[in-house]
């Protein structure tokens, strides 16, 4: 069982990657243009071709590729000559510092708001609200909080003149500047969550075992908190873990709002730069990122949860 | 209410600390990545933006675009134009700490300017015969025929000097000195996190007494010029060396703004539309015509511009003014009716649907907006536009490579001098795989004998006439519509100073008021 | 959420897209209306005018047409792609059950706005490309659903009979499984729809978005850099592309 999920996870990667690589190759404009295009230099381009053995047949350069994958090695950068793996692992905290306190904010305000006691056109309201796209949620908060009230900054990670000494004063200035962008990100998935742990709610409380508790007395918040909550918390976490890859996207355009160097805007720019290497190791890590989070989380819920079977 | 006033207070008292604390340090915003430093083999705008402060040149050009010392502290030209002795400053050193000498000069043109920077490659390299190194402190410069515009392609931006002993015997493309630049400038490479920023601190040996003033320089790179502005307005950075037009009127009483018509790599620039006339229908000179009657090119100064110029009345541009020719355009008012009746007398009949035809024009992302007001414009004489904005590699491939395209819109800039960027607009010679040369494929036997009598002779006064005459010609002939002299808008927050935006070096001078 | 909001969610969403239609410019001229700059709402223009003159809601009309079509293409795709798997994984083989089933999870788990914005740096950022691409992407959701509806179907009389007299298993799945998956398929056709417009909106945001044609995500793009002068360039693009992908999701809804 275990061994087949890997595979088919292995599988994913593997398509994934070269699905990458395929369109990457067959695009107009190849590493040479986006190296030797601008002094155009005679022959230059085709030397870069050569350099980099792209004037071999299609087939064997992605035999080579795939070769160099399985001993782990992504390759290098066309544009800067360093490491995909370590370009990845450098930009890796920035968007981690972004998306796991707005995974966090956004999985515990979300609970509770899904748990309140729902009035009419709760639904609707967070169906609703969940349309409106994170950047624009940012927009409206660096309009109101950075240039309104003049409160917050406006971009960037760390103040830009260095001046901010190590520790605890570093951490408080880092804090100080993803504010805007970890609230702009989580606003717009803890609507999801919201409505998910709602009707995961009012799914458990049709069960015979809460309904039973009702009828013992116990009183409706404390079904739900108690005896509801936990029981639909295992779907809800396995659901959150599948749409990671949702709050990666959606990092994209807040990296590009707020100027934050992640791997969002790793990935714009690399591909705009037609750098190949590391797009399709960007592609390559995400996708096995997502994968590997969604094989961890079913393999611990079915341990956890017997009811989780393979149906799910 | 209580809590978030304490928490503005915190807020408010952070922000105070770091401001007491303030040294002498500039925070510059870049709209892309550079990619790499070495400004020798690239002409890319953030590269340089970022590079040209750690490098030098022979020369630097003031505002006016007037010669000045650099790394060369003087230069004699000999009496037949085709020799020209620079004397270098003495005891300069790279920021390593090994001595600069003349034949780090010599490398660096003949190993890597000639062969990888654009327009040097293109300009310059043609006319010289020779780079040569007699002593360590003496370059001599051979050329095949008098080259007047010579001193001002020596700048840092044009010809920056890189270290020979770093660059010898590589392939200057993947050297990693790239990454890690080594220069003789004002500023020494500390640190560069891509995408992120790029930090250089002073060079506390600097061959130039005094200088520089700043102790630390910090490019961030900002994408969206709306976050760039509001940056700026709230102090997170100091300095823009572009600020675009429809920007200027935000930030009139927030920062120190200078408008100039030239910039590092980019001076005396007219943003133009290429015809390729490699294309039937543009081939003909009536609907060239039509174009040049249907553009209304007052609105595009109005509204995409924002009043940050003039309507080019001339093919070269106004600044420059002993070659250029007020008037010369003169013949082409606007006027859609005339452009009707000269695309009807054509053959281009309009559709039932009112259009003639439907071209693509092919642009910078940056020049959207031209070619969205050029298309309601071109509208009205049933001139259908495509749009295709395209990246610079890709749009150098598509028009200068592959020449596919039927319109393209390019700042063509000019420089100080027309032998540096009007001659690869006209000249049959700069037809071809380099990027902004000739994009019309534009061929005259007439312009192209004029060209070259204008860029081989020293005499100011017989090369404008020849220019003039050239100017003629191709305003009859119109392998381009000049549409617009865009003037740069800098802008800088009120406490800094002298900053130079005209030059790649722009802080070499610059402080920080007490 | 009642049937009645759902069904006037939607036909509030059809009826702003006959208005996009009628509204925009027709023809490869793509022209506006024009008058000065920087208007803000009012009889003539109730709007306003954009940085160029242009009349807001004619660019707001074009925009929906671009953003409306992109996402109708990238939902019919999925719908067919979907279904069709979907069927086919519930009628088939146990072997070929499980292929479909698990390429769809692996193509549920690629990074879709990253594969998206790959393609339209790569290929430019047209609108068949996005809806392609959107659409390769977003159909093991409808096809997981068919399959499950069609896995219960087939247990029933009605088809189990139909199969005993030697009908033909696509004619099958045409005749008699077709109509009973429909409407729940259509639920999951409206969050890729919704789906779709947002992310049209997002990658005009960063700048790949199709540079032929207006879209909201453009407008909003363009109209957030002149906010403080013209807020109407942005309030309105925003509200549209905010408006009608709720209303999609209220539409769509199946709580």
């Amino acid at each position: 069982m275990l061994l087949r999920r890997l595979a088919w996870a292995f599988g994913t990667v593997w398509l994934a990657a070269s699905l990458a690589f395929l369109l990457i190759h067959l695009a107009p404009g190849g590493p040479a243009v986006a190296l030797g295009g601008d002094s155009g230099a005679p022959g230059y381009l085709e030397e870069v071709a050569r350099l980099y053995g792209l004037d071999r047949p299609l087939p064997e350069i992605y035999l080579d590729w795939l070769t160099r994958l399985a001993t782990g090695d992504l390759g290098h950068s066309y544009r800067s000559g360093q490491s995909v793996l370590s370009l990845i692992l450098e930009r890796l905290p920035v968007t981690l510092a972004l998306v796991a306190p707005a995974v966090a904010l956004s999985a515990i305000t979300g609970t509770f708001l899904g748990l309140l006691r729902t009035r009419r056109g709760f639904a609707a309201s967070m169906a609703a609200l969940h349309a409106v796209p994170g950047y624009l949620v940012g927009q409206v908060l660096v309009m109101v909080f950075a240039l309104g009230l003049g409160i917050l900054p406006v971009q960037g990670l760390v103040d830009g003149r260095g001046e901010i000494g190590g520790g605890l004063e570093r951490q408080l200035d880092m804090a100080r500047h993803l504010v805007l962008p970890v609230l702009a990100l989580a606003l717009h998935n803890l609507t999801f969550v919201a409505l998910l742990t709602r009707t995961r709610v009012m799914a458990e409380m049709e069960r015979p075992y809460t309904l039973t508790a009702a009828a013992k007395g116990v009183a409706p918040r404390l079904v739900r908190r108690r005896h509801a909550l936990p029981n639909a918390m295992l779907g809800l976490v396995s659901l959150l873990g599948s749409r990671l890859g949702g709050f990666v996207a959606g990092a994209v355009t807040i990296e590009v709002l707020f100027a934050l160097p992640g791997l969002g805007r790793l990935a714009v720019t690399s591909a705009i730069a037609r750098d190949h290497p590391v797009v399709i190791g960007l592609v390559l890590f995400t996708s096995a990122v997502v994968v590997m989070t969604n094989l961890v989380v079913d393999l611990t819920f079915r341990r956890l949860d017997p009811r989780v079977g393979d149906a799910v | 209410m209580k809590f978030r006033l304490t928490l503005a207070i915190i807020l408010a008292g952070a922000a105070f600390s770091t401001l007491t604390a303030r040294a002498q340090v500039a925070v510059v915003a870049v709209a892309g990545d550079p990619g790499h430093l070495n400004p020798a083999i690239s002409t890319a705008g953030p590269l340089h933006a970022v590079a040209d402060s750690i490098f030098n040149g022979l020369v630097s050009l003031d505002r006016d675009g007037n010669v000045q010392p650099d790394l060369a502290t003087s230069w004699t030209v000999s009496p037949d134009g085709r020799e020209v002795r620079f004397t270098l400053s003495p005891g300069v050193k790279w920021h390593d700490g090994k001595p600069f000498s003349a034949e780090d000069v010599k490398f660096t043109f003949v190993e890597v300017l000639f062969r990888f920077h654009a327009r040097t490659r293109a300009g310059l390299a043609p006319a010289v015969e020779a780079v040569e190194a007699p002593d360590a402190d003496t370059v001599v410069f051979r050329l095949k025929r008098p080259h007047p515009a010579l001193l001002r392609q020596l700048n840092v931006t044009e010809a920056p000097i890189l270290p020979r002993h770093l660059y010898a015997g590589s392939d200057p493309n993947r050297n990693e000195a790239n990454s890690r630049p080594v220069g003789t400038g004002a500023f020494r490479f500390e640190g560069y996190k891509r995408d992120d920023s790029v930090v250089l601190v002073r060079n506390e040996n600097y061959f130039k007494p005094g200088l520089p003033k700043l102790e630390r320089l910090v490019f961030r790179v900002i994408p969206g010029t709306n976050t760039q502005i509001a940056a700026l307005a709230k102090g997170e950075v100091d300095y823009l060396g572009r600020v675009a037009p429809s920007d200027v009127a935000r930030l009139k009483d927030k920062a120190t703004l200078l408008d100039t018509t030239s910039g590092p790599g980019g001076a005396n620039c007219i943003m133009t539309l290429a015809f390729n006339l490699q294309r039937p229908a543009l081939a003909a000179l009536p609907v060239r015509q039509a174009f040049a009657h249907a553009l209304n090119r007052r609105q595009m100064l109005d509204l995409v511009q924002f009043g940050q110029g003039r309507v080019a009345q001339a093919p070269i541009h106004s600044a420059i003014g002993w070659a250029t020719l007020p008037g010369a355009l003169q013949a082409y008012e606007f006027d859609p009716a005339k452009a009707n009746a000269l695309l009807d007398q054509a053959g281009l009949p309009r559709s039932a649907s009112g259009e003639r035809a439907t071209l693509d024009l092919l642009m910078f992302p940056a020049f959207a907006r031209y070619a969205e007001l050029m298309r309601q414009q071109l509208a009205a004489v049933g001139i259908a536009l495509r749009l295709k904005p395209l990246d610079p590699a890709a749009f150098a491939t598509s028009v200068f490579t592959q020449r596919d395209f039927d319109l393209a819109l390019i700042s063509y800039c000019n420089g100080v001098d027309p032998e540096i960027g009007v001659r690869r607009m006209y000249h049959s010679t700069a037809i071809g795989n380099v990027p902004f040369s000739n994009a019309a494929a534009y061929r005259n036997a007439d312009v192209d004998r004029l060209f070259d009598q204008a860029g081989s002779s020293t005499d100011t006064a017989a090369r404008g006439e020849a220019y003039r005459e050239m100017e003629r010609i191709v305003a009859r002939d119109l392998p381009y519509w000049w549409l617009v002299e865009t003037d740069f808008t800098s802008a800088w927050r009120g406490d800094f100073a002298d900053f130079a935006p005209w030059s790649g070096q722009f802080a070499e001078r610059a402080f920080q008021k007490r | 959420m009642s049937r009645h909001a759902r069904t006037i969610a939607g036909a509030i969403v059809g009826v702003l897209y006959l208005c996009c239609l009628l509204l925009a410019p027709a023809g490869a001229l793509q022209s506006l209306p024009m008058s000065g700059p920087f208007l803000p709402p009012s009889f003539a223009h109730p709007l306003g005018t954009d940085d160029l003159g242009r009349d807001m809601l004619a660019a707001l009309a074009q925009g929906g047409r671009t953003s409306l079509m992109v996402a109708t293409a990238t939902a019919l795709l999925a719908v067919g792609l979907g279904m069709a798997i979907g069927m086919a994984a519930g009628m088939g083989a146990p072997w070929l059950d499980d292929l479909l089933m698990r390429t769809a999870d692996m193509v549920l788990s690629l990074p879709a706005l990253l594969v998206a914005i790959l393609v339209a740096s790569l290929f430019g950022g047209s609108s068949l490309n996005l809806a392609l691409v959107l659409g390769l992407i977003r159909w093991p959701t409808i096809a997981r659903i068919v399959r499950a509806e069609t896995l219960s179907l087939r247990r029933s009389d009605f088809v189990r009979s139909s199969v005993a007299v030697g009908t033909r298993p696509v004619a099958v799945a045409v005749r008699h499984i077709l109509p009973h998956v429909s409407p729940t398929a259509l639920s999951a056709t409206g969050i890729v729809f919704g789906g779709a417009i947002l992310a049209e909106a997002a990658l005009a945001f960063v700048g790949l978005g199709d540079p032929a044609l207006t879209s909201w995500g453009q407008l909003i793009a363009a109209g957030y850099t002149f906010f403080d002068r013209a807020w109407w360039m942005w309030a309105f693009p925003a509200l549209a592309l905010c408006g009608t992908s709720a209303l999609v999701a209220v539409a769509a809804s199946r709580a």
